[in-house]
């Protein structure tokens, strides 16, 4: 697989002026960015005029605002494909397959996996940190989306509820993007919520060649080859499947933690999906 | 380290060994919650629940904010079955 990147960068590179192909790139790059800004912003404005407008029903708007970031979620990536800023492909039958009402969680490696994982999915909460929520734009759009802010006190009742609800809530275990190194370290937040509100899993692999768009990388360092996005649904994880429910709670919770790192390492490692009856080590 | 302290790290260590399965030699007094154990404030919760269930002592979560240390665990207890 290297190979046949590496022969595709040295043509690319011997085609045009590799400079000006760089300072177009970077230039497009950020048109994209204040593109996706202005998009939030006026999606903000206009989900913050709609809010005091009592005959849409609170569930209706959620609805409503969810499609828009959906949609506005897959026009972006539609639009980044477009400039040959990234390529990705989607395998995510087996989520669209299941009922909804659990809990997706993927591996974390670059700045965009959220806008792919909105991408394909037409209803999914996320959490939120305090400065998206308590902004005057994207907290009306957070808020009225029905997204969990992640310094709710009641965050585990919050989280029940809405999964009870039939909605899918998205948790990246690691917390945040992975480091440079590319290993794995999984928090134990996604697996304390599972344990505690007694969810499925719904894992999603995100592979991302060449690392783009790290922690700590600057907007305008993009990588040479155009990063290729692949988003990999796996089964449906019943937590008995993986654990066992008699242990007392703090081991469940890291036995899951340790089963959930473990299957992400073996997929990312291996092409051929993993059965996760193989996986299980207590 | 008076005796009475010592059964109570004793205790202390045979739970967290049991429910968070760490190392025994890794409980001692100056040992961390969080930054050495790796005890959360989730964890805490359940550790509260099976203090007072092994001990017959309660501690409040306001209580236990104050913790930082295996040491200060082992402090509270001893302040409150002195009480009780």
């Amino acid at each position: 697989m290297t190979e046949t990147v590496h022969s595709q960068q040295n043509k690319k590179i011997s085609k045009p002026p590799f400079r000006l192909r760089r300072f177009l790139r970077i230039f497009i790059a950020s048109a994209c960015y204040v593109l996706f800004g202005t998009g939030a912003v006026l999606v903000g404005i206009f989900f913050r005029l709609l809010s005091p407008v009592s005959f849409i029903s609170p569930a209706k708007k959620q609805r409503m605002i969810r499609w828009c970031i959906h949609k506005g979620c897959l026009n972006f990536i539609r639009i980044l494909r477009f400039f040959k800023l990234i390529r990705y492909h989607f395998d995510v039958e087996s989520m669209h397959a299941v009922s909804p009402g659990h809990i997706v969680i993927a591996n974390h490696p670059s700045l965009i996996d959220v806008v792919l994982l909105l991408a394909v999915n037409k209803q999914m909460c996320c959490f939120v940190k305090s400065a998206v929520w308590d902004n005057f734009f994207t907290g009306a759009v957070a808020r009225q989306a029905g997204f969990i802010p992640n310094h709710a006190e009641q965050l585990l009742p919050m989280a029940a509820a809405r999964l009870k609800a039939g909605e899918n809530i998205l948790i990246f275990p690691e917390g945040t993007r992975t480091k440079e190194d590319n290993v794995l370290r999984f928090k134990r937040g996604a697996a304390n919520m599972a344990v505690a509100v007694n969810a499925s899993i719904m894992p999603v692999v995100i592979e991302c060649y060449p690392r783009a768009l790290k922690k700590g990388d600057k907007w305008y360092n993009i990588p040479q080859g155009t990063p290729e996005f692949t988003l990999r649904s796996g089964n449906l994880l019943a937590l008995e499947e993986c654990i066992d429910r008699t242990l007392p709670r703090p081991k469940q919770y890291r036995h899951l933690t340790q089963y959930l790192e473990n299957y992400y390492k073996k997929q990312l490692s291996t092409d051929t999906p993993v059965p996760p009856a193989e996986l299980k080590t207590h | 380290m008076n005796e009475e302290k010592q059964s109570i790290l004793a205790k202390v260590r045979e739970i967290l060994v049991d429910l968070f399965e760490l190392d025994p030699a890794q409980i001692v007094p100056e040992a961390r919650l969080y930054e050495d154990l790796d005890i959360d404030s989730i964890d805490a919760v359940d550790l509260l629940v099976d203090l007072k269930k092994t001990t017959n002592v309660e501690i409040t979560p306001s209580q236990f904010k104050q913790v930082r240390t295996i040491g200060d665990v082992v402090d509270v207890f001893a302040g409150l079955s002195a009480k009780a």
